[in-house]
């Protein structure tokens, strides 16, 4: 058999890179949910304060990997796991031309931000069109995501207190919080209080690796378990925490709060990544806004243009404010030079520049020291966003509680599974051996189908089920048609190996040309777009594809492969 | 063991083709009546606009009772359904409601009044606005022209202007007597629906083609026998084919009818019906159509 090898060579490749694909989706739905039971099995059971910190640092590891996971597995759609899928769009009747322009972007810029408040699990969040947005959010409790949604951006501008005074805030808070309610100074430390003081050795580590280069005047690192500052990290010259520890914390803040001084309050900026592992600034601001969003008239990404040889090429937000505004931020910059000033929207600290000049004129410059536009770009959408209205009216909603989408889960795996053995058994009945050729094709066409929809990423919904166990209906069709040519030609008296060459080659334009027309459809079905029919027409896409490759090629090697091993003379099909 | 459900059969289907036009002319003119005598689809929040809620009480509540607190609602025109999880689904037209409201939130508040102390769970809850659904009628009947337009210019390029024109009349033909049978069963008219209808399009197409295929086929090897022998030929050669493939293809939606979940079964059922008519007309309509036009309008050369 000229080029067997070869063909055999391509079907060991196929399979090897078909596992390779699918190892992430076995990870997420077969590994991973044990793993997390256990984990928090062990969190259940810790004892002590530092037992459930280690705890909690590896359910946060888990978590991270968790996401890379999840981005190479084959999704779930809402429709199985639950959860919300939202379509909002801008309301521009009560907006002007101006204004209505870039009302979609202020709107997807406050959602966003706030669904990242939110901690959901890989949200969705897109922009489609010129003035709707896309959310999913799987399983989330709808009522608190609905107004969470609905509510208008609210943004201020705050003066941050230095870090020297931050630091003392939070030391004080944390002796308060050690010497109970009702104290007013710290107390002496109890027994209690001297079991927590042992050092906790795995946060003082990651701690001290990423606060070697920095250049705080405080000593971080050394406070003692389970207090603020045991949190507390320096992030090129701010206060952050860790983004794994951060629910800890702010919860923990949260609770401190009748102990934060006076007039004041802690705020935190958006998660970001610094050398590979992802912060949260912590800053500490005045409570009462030195401004609202609504003192801007405009903000604009621009590259900068002044003399300052640092700057060149960078790019600023040029900023500009109404005329009795101006007046109030010329006080403000005037007073405060060398402090900073935060942006801070629907309570995440966006920015927060320091202020170099008195601003006399209402046109003020925001640097960015980035040659890249994007920063300018969405600082600008965040200034907008505060100042302009982009009110958001909710045109779809379709949510589904979990428990209905396991149950549809169930249902549809249990139906499928007994479509298909149906077909399976019925194949080996009416074809014997060559049915059990078809079978085997069949097993491998649902193998790489899967691993076909986790390389495109494609979400599996309840409709891709259906199509699913459809392909497998449809799958052997591709085998019938060269089966009964076979019967035919060998009906012709064609000995064997040619009966099984020209039932092969006949079929072959029959196959093309009747998937061909039942892709055309399926393509036409993906225009509809809504996510379930989309995860149906790519599935069925796929699967025809697939389809025709393994009866095609596949079955045929095999074929090949049987009647020249075991000399076949006679053929039973 | 080697089974063998159809032989080698020679069926007169071509002879016979007026008695086979006649009960698809009929079949597809009784369809239409359903329709109009149904007033037209149960059309789904997709289409209509509006809310569809699936509500689940822990303790069981009586359809009546259900009924009377959504017409307290001002929702008694309200579509109201039980399923076989004894679940209730209630579908309502759009409703401009105050403030924060939403249909969903002002029935909680009447169902905690009228059934109260019985605890109850909303599994799903859609709305869809005005403006998406209609958005939603004109992408779908897009899709279905898209779709149709598509299979007719693939197939005319394939084969001819006669098989293409056979392929897209047999579409409609089943896609009238699958719509007959939704109206007739009162199925709600969803974009899964649609999408169950789509496949069936490409489902029958590709029945169509394997008998025109096995015409284009016999044409060129049969040069002596008439052209409606050859169509009668390849019909009855394929004939074993078709239903097999069909056979294995109802296997997978009959499971799914009885079994699946029930936002699973309506596009089940349409699969089931379209494929058992997709199967008639491929046999009996395409074929016959295309010798019936060659009767009319012979074709100087065989091709």
């Amino acid at each position: 058999m000229k080029g067997a090898r070869v063909k055999f060579a391509v079907f060991i490749v196929a399979i090897a890179l078909g596992i390779w694909s699918l190892i992430p989706t076995y990870q997420l739905y077969f590994m991973m949910p044990g793993q997390e039971r256990a984990l928090n099995a062990r969190l259940a059971r810790a004892t002590s304060q530092d037992d459930s910190g280690r705890v909690q640092v590896d359910i946060a590891d888990f978590q991270r990997q968790k996401v890379g996971v999840h981005k190479r597995a084959l999704h779930l759609g809402l429709d199985l796991v639950g959860g919300m899928h939202l379509m909002l769009e801008v309301d521009k009747s009560k907006l002007a031309a101006e204004e209505a322009k870039d009302a979609g972007d202020r709107a997807l810029e406050v959602i966003r931000n706030r669904v990242d408040q939110f901690g959901v699990f890989e949200p969705v969040i897109q922009k489609i069109g010129r003035d709707r947005i896309l959310i999913q959010l799987p399983g989330v409790d709808r009522d608190r995501a609905k107004s969470l949604i609905g509510q208008t951006a609210q943004l201020k501008f705050q003066l941050v207190q230095d870090e020297r005074t931050a630091y003392d805030a939070l030391k004080t808070i944390d002796d308060k919080v050690k010497a109970g309610p009702g104290a007013d100074t710290a107390r002496a430390p109890g027994p209690d209080t001297a079991r927590k003081a042992k050092p906790d050795t795995t946060r003082l580590q990651t701690r001290l690796d990423t606060a070697s280069n920095d250049t705080s005047p405080v000593a971080i690192g050394e406070a003692e378990a389970g207090t603020l500052l045991s949190y507390v990290r320096t992030i090129s010259g701010d206060f952050g925490v860790d983004d794994r520890e951060y629910p800890e914390f702010k919860m923990l803040l949260e609770r401190a709060r009748p102990y934060w001084p006076e007039g004041y309050e802690f705020q935190f900026g958006p998660s970001e990544a610094l050398e590979g592992s992802p912060v949260r600034r912590l800053y500490m601001l005045k409570t009462e806004p030195e401004m609202l969003g609504s003192a801007i008239k405009d903000a604009r990404p621009a590259p900068y243009q002044g003399s300052e040889p640092g700057l060149a090429n960078t790019w600023i937000v040029s900023l500009k404010l109404g005329r009795k505004d101006a007046a109030v931020f010329a006080q403000v910059t005037g007073r405060n030079i060398g402090r900073r000033l935060a942006i801070v929207l629907d309570n995440v600290v966006k920015s927060a520049p320091v202020i170099q000049s008195r601003i006399p004129d209402g046109n003020a410059m925001i640097t960015t020291n980035d040659v890249n536009p994007d920063e300018s770009r969405d600082l600008a959408i965040v200034l907008r966003s505060g100042a302009l209205p982009a009110p958001v009216n909710i045109v779809e909603e379709r949510s589904v509680g979990a428990s209905l989408g396991n149950d549809s889960i169930r249902r549809g795996i249990l139906a499928s599974l007994i479509g298909a053995l149906v077909v399976l058994v019925f194949m080996i009945v009416y074809y014997s051996v060559a049915g059990v050729l078809a079978d085997f094709a069949l097993v491998f066409n649902l193998f790489f189908l899967l691993a076909v929809l986790a390389g495109l990423r494609a979400t599996m919904t309840l409709p891709g089920l259906a199509a699913m166990a459809l392909t497998v209906g449809m799958a052997v069709d591709a085998n019938v048609l060269v089966f009964e040519r076979i019967r035919e030609e060998l009906g012709w008296g064609k000995t064997v190996m040619a009966a099984v060459d020209s039932g092969y080659d006949r079929a072959f334009v029959t196959i093309i040309d009747a998937n061909a027309t039942t892709i055309i459809t399926a393509i036409a079905l993906y225009f509809i777009g809504s996510g379930p029919i989309r995860g149906f027409a790519t599935t069925l896409t796929a699967g025809l594809v697939i389809n025709v490759i393994t009866a095609v090629f596949l079955t045929r090697f095999i074929f090949d492969w049987w009647l020249a091993r075991f000399e076949v003379k006679k053929l039973r099909i | 063991m080697i089974m063998r459900l159809i032989g080698d059969t020679n069926i007169p289907f071509v002879a016979k083709r007026g008695l086979f036009f006649s009960l698809s002319g009929l079949l597809m003119l009784a369809s239409i009546a359903v329709v109009i005598i149904r007033g037209g689809f149960n059309y789904g929040v997709d289409f209509t606009g509006g809310s569809m809620v699936q509500v689940h009480f822990t303790q069981p509540v009586s359809t009546d009772a259900v009924r009377g607190a959504l017409e307290k609602l001002g929702e008694g025109g309200a579509g109201l359904q039980r399923d076989d999880r004894g679940d209730f689904l209630i579908r309502v037209k759009p409703r401009e409601f105050s403030g924060k409201e939403t249909f969903t939130t002002v029935m909680r508040r009447q169902f905690e009044t009228s059934f109260p102390g019985n605890q109850f769970e909303i599994l799903r809850d859609e709305m869809v606005g005005p403006q998406v659904s209609k958005e939603l009628q004109g992408k779908v009947l897009l899709a279905v022209l898209l779709g149709l337009v598509g299979i007719l210019i693939y197939v005319s390029f394939r084969f001819d202007f006669r098989f293409g024109t056979g392929a897209v009349l047999s579409l409609v033909h089943d896609t009238l007597i699958t719509l007959g049978f939704v109206a007739l069963f009162n199925k709600e008219v969803t974009i899964t629906l649609i999408a169950a209808l789509l496949t069936v399009i490409g489902y029958s197409v590709n029945d169509s083609i394997v008998v025109s295929d096995r015409i284009r086929e016999d044409v060129r090897k049969m040069r002596k026998e008439s052209f409606f022998d050859v169509c009668n030929h390849a019909i009855n050669k394929t004939l074993s084919r078709t239903i097999i493939t069909a056979l294995t293809t109802l296997f997978v939606t009959l499971a799914l009818l009885v079994f699946g979940a029930a936002s699973i079964k309506d596009f089940a059922f349409v699969m089931t019906v379209g494929i058992v008519v997709g199967t008639y007309s491929s046999v009996f309509i395409v074929a016959n159509f295309v010798a019936e036009w060659e009767k009319k309008f012979p074709s100087k050369r065989r091709r």
